[in-house]
């Protein structure tokens, strides 16, 4: 869930551009959710220990996400409600995980 | 494309390191040294059991380390589901993360699948779509006027 909202979330400001720059901005975008949940994982969510398995499910939320924004014909405000919703998964997912 | 070519190597990773705590596509041969078991969010259920034999450390589930104790002489050929320990035989089988993670990962590549194909089968049309026709109502309208 974490993977998913959080990307959702830093995904969100390419709807202010153009549709057609979507393509390779949305891959590179998910790409670099993909290395930052490898960092969140290797430090503040590391646990027991590096759990690839853990690394693996939030990437592909990450792509899912990817997906989502890759596919929507919405514009700005449809990218402010992709964030705020991105943000509210992450919450429900710490409030899942920790809780 | 690309996307879609993550998910797939994502998915698959994602099966076969759950498969591989099964240790059933390892070639095992050596004496269990150390079995270090560490909590995760929930204890008795997410444990991590780390295996030491001749000082490497596996990963595994919860059914290859209550077969296993240290000083235990562990054999087993790659993809055999047999795990010999002291000469005594132990049927290996999926742990159920492994099992649940065989059903979901085809599950999230089709949903990958059909939210990128509802992208391609769209044509790529304007970025101000609604604008337009917006606009194109009002040419409409002045030229009825």
């Amino acid at each position: 869930m974490a993977g998913f909202g959080a990307t959702l979330a830093l995904l969100s400001p390419l709807y202010v551009l153009p549709r057609s720059w979507r393509p390779w901005l949305v891959f590179a975008g998910t790409v670099v959710a993909i290395a930052i949940g490898w960092g969140t994982e290797e430090t503040i969510f590391e646990l027991a220990i590096f759990d690839p398995v853990d690394f693996l499910n939030q990437s592909l939320g990450a792509v899912v996400a990817g997906a989502i924004v890759l596919g929507d014909r919405g514009r700005v405000l449809t990218g402010a409600a992709v964030f705020v919703t991105g943000l509210a998964i992450v919450a429900a997912g710490f409030y899942f995980a920790f809780a | 494309m690309a996307l879609a070519a993550l998910a797939v190597v994502l998915a698959g990773a994602n099966c076969y390191e759950t498969l591989r705590r099964s240790t059933i596509p390892s070639s095992l041969d050596g004496t269990a040294e150390a079995l270090d078991v560490r909590f995760e969010k929930e204890p008795g259920i997410d444990d991590v059991h780390l295996l030491t034999i001749d000082g490497d450390v596996f990963h595994v589930d919860a059914r290859v380390a209550g077969a296993v104790r240290p000083g235990d002489r562990v054999r087993k050929d790659a993809w055999s589901r047999t795990l010999l320990v002291d000469g005594e035989p132990h049927r290996l089988g999926l742990s159920r993360d492994a099992v649940g993670m065989l059903f979901v990962m085809p599950l999230v590549l089709l949903v990958v699948g059909v939210l990128l194909r509802s992208r391609w089968k769209e044509p790529d049309g304007p970025d101000e779509g609604p604008t337009r026709a917006t606009t194109g109502d009002r040419r409409r309208s002045s030229s009825d006027a």
